[in-house]
């Protein structure tokens, strides 16, 4: 998690990612059930993309010490 | 080369874990379950889900084979390869040195290099079939070995050299990018499949499900010109699919960090997202689609968002397996930048990612791949948890200063050689030879070692 932001920033951008998350899986589930057509499905789907990566990428691809895998 | 340049070389690139992990830098099992979720929702799923179906995998084949497959995997993870990272707290590397020797650890390490391209080579391919779609690019089919247009070729060209060139100006950051990167992927193959579910009549409320899986899905016959697979198939190939990194003890490197053995059942995360939900979930979207190669069938369930995900996954998925060909190759070319050794690496990787054989015999490749590396595994085994029994002598290379463990070599050599007869002259499969070849490693390397340690031994005196 990026160490620079405050934890309301941190929050609000958590609450971000995780609506992108649902706006790129609810609406397959809307189409199964026949309220929303493919093409509107295929919209949302790529919203939910921009929408999760924007705030994950703040949060989550800050450089850390990770454990190295090598052959 | 002079054996010492390469020994040198080799020690010097991984100096920085030559020691065993201290107990500040344990991780907890947060961390675990973490990168087993990343890794093993990536690109290879998109394809293996659809190879299943293509081999005529039946409905029960998948859901049971595949269920007792991934446990299979997740037991391999948690009682054989986490027990002794945790113990030893060393890297593959520099275990294996301890057995086998430099010499021995160098050709291991060519050999993962090339294994390593390969695999990079089938990730260049999918993202390819990916970016081909605007240009309307004539994609492989099933049955396509070799390139089957120039569009393929040049995309091809054009992807690996992307990559190529990410992975030597920016791993880290790519690599970070694929963290993030995981839960979204995981989220679109469900997503798809979903979306699927209307154009192959699956009802809502699930109703008539198993009726059309059996029925359209999964319907246990094979694509014309594909072999049949049974349940046993589906049960060794899922156990086996990372037998490089669990049986094979590559991973090792990873659980080396592990507070606890335990943590080796973190492995279930991966394995059943995404070698069990990502399997079904790109089989459910092949049986939809009028393609066969995973950038058109992604992008006919759920649009650019699904093409992008296939690109995404092919590409997050080859950047470290091309950063470690190159790291294993490094040792080869002892004056050489590791831009150079990873542009070489890079160059390999996109020449076999022309050929569609490697992304249409995914499955083969990956039983391959295992295959090749899985004795290793079992001599490492042996060493740790047989050999002071048996009155034998673990770590003997460094105990007795051996450049080349003869017992291992023999061993490795001659279970490649028996694999590859049993394969070609008796017909057996390659996803079933690699558990008794991990097996019979075990076996030998105790018998080989019984007489090479007694030689070795008497000529020291």
């Amino acid at each position: 998690m990026n160490p620079n932001l405050s934890k309301t920033a941190r929050n609000l951008l958590g609450i971000m990612a995780i609506a992108g998350l649902l706006i790129t899986l609810a609406p397959s589930f809307f189409h199964w059930q026949g309220v929303i057509t493919p093409e509107r499905v295929n919209n949302l789907m790529l919203w939910g993309t921009v929408i999760w990566f924007i705030p994950a990428i703040i949060l989550f691809g800050q450089k850390q010490k990770e454990t190295e895998k090598e052959s | 080369m002079k054996t010492n340049t390469i020994t040198k070389k080799l020690d010097n690139l991984y100096e920085f874990d030559r020691e065993p992990v201290k107990k500040s830098k344990l991780q907890g099992i947060g961390n675990f379950l973490g990168m087993y979720a990343g890794e093993h929702v990536a690109g290879t799923e998109f394809v293996i889900g659809i190879l299943f179906v293509a081999h005529g995998v039946s409905v029960t084949d998948l859901f049971i084979g595949g269920f007792i497959g991934n446990l299979l995997a997740v037991l391999s993870w948690a009682f054989i390869t986490a027990p002794i990272a945790v113990k030893e707290r060393l890297s593959l590397y520099w275990q294996l040195r301890k057995i086998c020797g430099p010499i021995l650890v160098f050709i291991y390490n060519i050999v993962n290099a090339l294994m390593f391209c390969f695999l990079a080579g089938a990730m260049v391919a999918v993202s390819a079939t990916a970016v081909g779609i605007p240009f309307n690019i004539a994609m492989p089919s099933l049955g396509d070995l070799y390139p089957n247009s120039v569009g393929w070729v040049i995309t091809v060209l054009i992807v690996g050299g992307v990559i190529t060139t990410i992975a030597i100006l920016g791993f880290e950051s790519l690599a970070r990018f694929a963290k993030v990167a995981a839960p979204w992927m995981f989220i679109i193959f469900v997503a798809a499949a979903v979306n699927s579910f209307p154009r192959l009549g699956i009802e809502p409320g699930l109703g008539n499900f198993w009726q059309v899986a059996n029925e359209t899905i999964w319907t246990g016959v094979a694509r014309e010109g594909v072999s049949q697979f049974t349940i046993w198939h589906v049960i060794f190939f899922t156990w086996l699919a990372n037998a490089a990194m669990h049986l094979g003890m590559s991973d090792l490197s990873i659980f080396r960090y592990a507070k606890k053995w335990y943590y080796g059942f973190a492995s279930a995360v991966g394995m059943y997202l995404g070698h069990y939900i990502a399997w079904i979930a790109s089989g459910v979207l092949y049986a939809a689609a009028t393609s066969d190669a995973p950038g058109p069938v992604a992008y006919q369930a759920a649009g650019i968002a699904g093409a992008i995900c296939v690109v995404i996954a092919g590409w997050t998925t080859a950047n470290p397996t091309l950063y470690r060909a190159g790291l294993a190759l490094q040792v080869a070319s002892p004056n050489w930048k590791r831009w150079k050794v990873t542009l070489i690496a890079g160059a390999i990787t996109t020449i076999a990612a022309m050929f569609p054989a490697l992304v249409m015999r995914l499955l083969d490749f990956v039983a391959l791949y295992g295959l090749i590396l899985i004795p290793m595994g079992g001599i490492i085994f042996a060493d740790f948890y047989l050999f002071q029994k048996m009155g034998l002598q673990s770590y003997f290379a460094e105990k007795y200063q051996r450049s080349f463990n003869t017992a291992a070599g023999a061993t490795w050599f001659l279970l490649l050689a028996l694999a590859l007869i049993a394969n070609r002259v008796l017909g057996i499969e390659l996803f079933f030879l690699p558990f008794p070849t991990w097996l019979a490693a075990i076996g030998l390397y105790i018998l080989f070692s019984y007489g090479y340690q007694k030689t070795s031994l008497k000529h020291k005196v």
